[in-house]
Formats: structure tokens, sequence, C-alpha cells
């Protein structure tokens, strides 16, 4: 099996330089197999087998030409094997190379990864020296601007093969050093988040907050620090004027036209049924388990089981240029009837008396309008607010979405991002653990998520390709206390040559190959224990009925 | 000498351990490094027992070339 992925997790201990050296072993035993390799593939060594195996005709010659074909046949046998083991070995020591930049970077900052490489490089270890706008960037407007262009140049296949990709990496390492650090980009996104809205409020007006709008007509307004206190409004608000940047914003989200895409086929190209098993196993999970009438609705979907199948949700948001748009996953649960003839509780929380309990998914999709002034919460305001660690409208809209659907306290509740979504998430997820919400996990895929959620007590997976480099723009690594880190390798995943690294079907693919092999891959692992942690906290299983909701979002402007 | 290279890779490989690493990636690094084991072992029998057959070969050729008469020396 093809080393592909790196974990990062809470209990990791690291000596960088122990792998460091481990990865110059490595390269060495490359080295010997390869000229072992080469020593056996000389034709001298074959010739003399050839010859007497042709010049069997003299009595006395037949002995030795039958030698000479045992020994020909051991020597091609033991060159497969070398070249074999050349190729194993040098996955292993890109794949410790890799490892040790990692390490480098996460733990050491920009000096000691710039160290690593210098030293790895001495070492003989390959990666590539890439040389692309990773270390043209800058803070302010220079990094803003070249963000949409720079992501679309960092492809899955976008090193050749035999090279790790590090451009994420190294983006990572030149943006701390570039500002100082963590906490030095955190403080320069700040500056360019006021300088962008000032912008934004000259070509579009000044922004008020962001109206919510869902399915049952309900729609709530509120500007970030009114959500943080809980003193929303909901609309329409009888007895009070309407502020007519509210209203226009209302018409605006009701009116927007949506593009989807879906989740289902999404899952398909990868061999898997909507709730992510392998399709050839669909009868046994999913929709076929539910009882006919929870198919017959529009908004019921298949529960999502694996953390691939949920991740794949985040297509179906809707886009539209003004408007934005939250998912929330409601999941009901009939509980089983106890002996006393009495639903059966969790134990944490007792079920409703018609023996139902619920749980939630919020589904957070990426950024969508890049251009300031844009009514879109899910912009580049948002982007940098996030990363500078500031209140955003899309948290604001995440958290009225959760109001109207009806989450409370006591509910499970998860969060799933994708791109900015997963730094909202985790930024969410942080400010409801703390107001006692009973947050149960979190999973980001190609988020920044460093210096983010650095209290939050739930089980976060991070899933960060290496070649993409949105997950960087952070400057760091994952901070949450209990995050658990995916790096990985998008090359190895099928269809790769296909997908932007930065795309949704990237980490879905990279989802479910870990899904697949969680019983064979220890760090895959940390991905099958995480998703089956999930869905216990959950309650999902069988029984579950799932139902989306959609809640459409746009500033007041 | 082609021996010789594969004992040096065993070597080189062996060195590879970081006791001072925890965690699944760690895990998953021993993992790795107990299959290339098995395999530069396997690789190790496979050129011992060719550069034997070879050496046998040879002393076969030796032993027989004093009465073989009309070998085209290819």
């Amino acid at each position: 099996m093809s080393q592909w992925l790196w974990v990062s997790e809470g209990h990791s201990r690291v000596d960088t330089g122990e792998i460091i050296s481990a990865a110059g072993h490595a390269q060495s035993a490359v080295e010997c197999a390869q000229s072992a390799m080469y020593l056996l593939a000389e034709p001298s060594f074959h010739a003399f087998a050839g010859a007497w195996g042709a010049a069997v005709s003299v009595p006395g010659a037949a002995p030795a030409a039958a030698a000479s074909a045992h020994a020909e046949r051991a020597l091609s046998r033991a060159r497969r094997d070398v070249e074999h083991l050349a190729r194993c070995l040098q996955d292993y020591a890109d794949w410790l190379t890799q490892a040790s930049l990692i390490y480098a970077g996460a733990e050491g900052g920009a000096v000691a990864y710039t160290q690593a490489c210098q030293v790895l490089e001495a070492l003989g270890c390959s990666f590539a020296a890439t040389s692309g706008s990773g270390f043209q960037w800058r803070t302010g407007l220079g990094l803003v601007t070249l963000l949409p262009g720079v992501i679309g140049e960092f492809q899955a296949g976008g090193l050749p093969k035999g090279h790790v990709p590090r451009g994420a990496l190294t983006l990572q390492a030149a943006l701390g050093d570039v500002t100082g650090g963590e906490r030095g980009l955190a403080s320069s996104a700040v500056g360019v988040a006021r300088w962008w809205n000032d912008v934004g409020a000259a070509l579009s007006g000044k922004s008020s907050g962001v109206v919510v709008t869902g399915p049952d007509g309900r729609s709530a307004w509120g500007t970030p620090t009114m959500v943080a206190l809980g003193v929303q409004r909901y609309l329409p608000a009888d007895g009070e004027p309407s502020d007519p940047r509210v209203t226009g914003a209302l018409n605006r989200a009701q009116g927007a036209k949506y593009s989807r895409s879906s989740p289902t086929a999404m899952l398909a190209q990868l061999g898997l049924d909507s709730a992510g098993a392998p399709l050839q196993k669909r009868g046994q999970t999913g929709a076929t388990n539910l009882p006919s009438e929870f198919r017959l609705g529009s908004n019921i979907i298949t529960t999502p089981a694996v953390p691939a199948a949920l991740l794949a949700r985040v297509a179906a948001s809707g886009s539209a240029s003004a408007v934005g748009e939250v998912q929330i996953l409601r999941h009901t649960r009939v509980s089983p009837v106890a002996p006393g003839g009495e639903p059966a509780g969790d134990g944490k929380k007792p079920p409703s008396k018609n023996g139902e309990s619920q749980s939630w998914s919020v589904v957070v999709r990426g950024t969508q309008e890049w251009a300031p002034g844009s009514s879109n919460p899910q912009d580049m305001q948002s982007n940098l607010e996030a990363v500078g660690r500031r209140d955003s409208d899309q948290e604001a809209a995440v958290r009225l979405a959760m109001d109207l659907a009806g989450v409370q306290p006591g509910d499970p509740v998860e969060f799933v991002g994708h791109s900015q979504g997963g730094a909202i998430a985790l930024n969410v997820a942080q400010d409801l653990e703390g107001a006692d919400y009973n947050v149960v996990a979190v999973l980001t895929a190609g988020s920044p998520t460093g210096g983010l959620a650095a209290d939050l007590q739930a089980p976060v997976l991070n899933l960060e390709n290496l070649s993409d480099v949105v997950p960087s723009l952070d400057g760091s690594s994952a901070t949450s206390a209990n995050a658990t880190s995916v790096f990985f390798d998008a090359r190895h995943l099928p269809g790769s040559e296909k997908r932007n690294a930065h795309s949704l079907e990237t980490y879905v693919a990279a989802a479910a190959r870990a899904d697949a092999e969680k019983e064979l891959n220890p760090m895959a692992a940390r991905v099958g224990s995480w998703g089956q942690a999930r869905a216990q906290a959950l309650g999902l299983d069988g029984q579950t009925r799932t139902e989306a909701l959609y809640y459409r979002t746009t500033r007041a402007r | 000498m082609a021996r010789a290279h594969v004992d040096r890779a065993i070597s080189a490989l062996a060195a590879t351990h970081c006791a001072g690493w925890e965690g699944s990636a760690a895990a998953a690094a021993r993992e790795r490094l107990t299959e290339l084991a098995a395999l530069a072992t396997d690789a190790y029998y496979q050129v011992n027992t060719a550069a034997m057959l070879c050496e046998e070969a040879l002393a076969a050729q030796a032993a027989a070339l004093p009465g073989v008469e009309g070998l085209d020396a290819a």
C-alpha cells in the first residue's frame, strides 16, 4: 500500500532531527539498492548463461548449461526483487522526507522548515525545488488579489511523479516569515480586513449585518455582535420601522436563483452511494433501510454515514452571486421503547415525548465571492476576518440559520466546512461550545485552521492536501485541543489529474480513500475512528431520518 | 558486489527507526519499516542465492571447457 497521508494529532511526539536523519538513511538505502539493481542488470552476468544454454549439444557440457540456466533464472528473480525493493525504499524515503518537512514547519516554524529543506537537500532527499508564487506573496493587497489565481495554479497533479509536493508548506513558512509568525499574520489579516471592508463600503454601501431566510419562510437579521449577544431580530419585525437595507436583503435572498451540485453524483464517481458505502453494498446502508415515508419528502436525504458522504453534502449548498447559503441537516431518530413503555434515552438527553431525538450537522460552503463590497457573506471579507480571528458576517449567518432551524443547546451538533467554511465552522463551534451547546465533532477540508478554536474540546478532523495553498493561509498548524490533521498527497488518488488541488472533489476522494483504508493503514484509522465517534455521538444508524434544510444568507447593505 | 550493496541498504534501512517518534504517523512508519525489512531480507536471500548459483555455474563451465569442442563462443 502506498503511503499517501500523514497525521499530526495531539499525542504526536516528534524529534524532527531524528526524522530528518532517518530520511537521509532511507535515501542512502535507495541508492544502495539501485546500485545492486544496476549490477544485477549488467549484460556480462547473463551472457555466459545464454551462451551455455545454447551449447548443450556436446556431451559433458549439459550439466554446465543447466547450471547456467538455473543461475540465469535466479539472477532474473533477484533483479526483480531488488528493483521492487528500490522502488519501495524510494516511496519510504519520500514519505519520511515529507514527514520531516511537515513536522519542521508545524512545530518549528519557518526557520526550522527552511533548515530542514537545506539539510534534506544536502542528504540527497528528493523533493521539487519549487519557486512558484508562494515565495512572492506578501500581506495586503498583493495577497488578496493573487489568491484566486494562485489557487488555480496549484493542481493536484501539479508536480512530476516522484517529487513530494511542498507548495503549501512552503507558502505557510513564507507567510509566517513575512508577517513575523502566527500572531503577525493574524494582525496583518485584521488590518487588511478593515481596509477591505472600507473599500466594500465605498463600492456597495455600508454593510449592516446579515439576513437569513429559511425554508419555512421565517427569517432573521443580525450583526455579528447582535448574534453573539443573542439579540438578533426576527422578520418581519412587528411594530418596528423596517430598515430598507434589511427589507432589500430579504427580497434579494428570497428571489435568488441558485445553482447546486449533486453530492450523490460526486460520491458515485468514487464508487460510493450517498451514505458513503461502496455501491455494491448499497442494500446494507442508507435510505433503503428507512421506512418508506421517510423517502418521500423532497428534503429527506440519505444520512451521511461516513466523513466522505458528510463532506460531499457541501456540494448541495446553493451558490448565487449576492446570496449565500447555509445547509443544516436535521437527524431524527425514533428511540426504541424501553421495557416500561417509555422511549429509552441515550443517557445524556432524554428523547422527546414521542420518542424522537434530534441531532444536527451544520454544513458550511467555502468562498463564493472575491470582490470587495459583495452582499454574499461567503466572501473575501469573511476570509480575512476568519483568519484574523474576528467575528464575521458568515459566522453570524451560520448562527442565525441554526437558530431558525431550532438547534437547541443540548442537541448533539457537528460542523463541516470546505475552505472558508472550515474556518467558519471552527469559530462557530468554539463560540457555541462556550455557550453550552453540545458540539460533538468538526470536519474541515482545505481550510486555514491554525490559531483557530484553540480551546475547542470537540474532536476536530482537518483534511489538508499538500498541494493546496489554502490550508496554509493561516501561516501555522492546527491548534484545536483535540485536532487531528491529515496531510495527504492527492496524486495518489484516482482521477487526481482532472481535479484542482483545492476542489471539494479532491477532499471527498481523500476522505473516501482514508475510510476505505481505515482497517489497513494506522493513519487512515484516525479518520475512521473520528467518523465512528461522530456517528455515535449524533446517534446515526439505520433508523435515522435526515432532512436537509437550506438557509439563504445575504448582507443588509 | 550486489550482495554488498543490498547489505548496505539493509543497514541504512535499520538506521531509519525513530525511537522518539510517537503517534499514528510513527506507527505507520514502523509498520512500513517492518514491511521493508521483510522485503530487503528476501531480496538479500535472492541475491545471495543467485550469486551462489552463478559461482556453481562458473565452476561447471570451467570443468566442462576442456572437453567441449565446437562451442559457439557467443
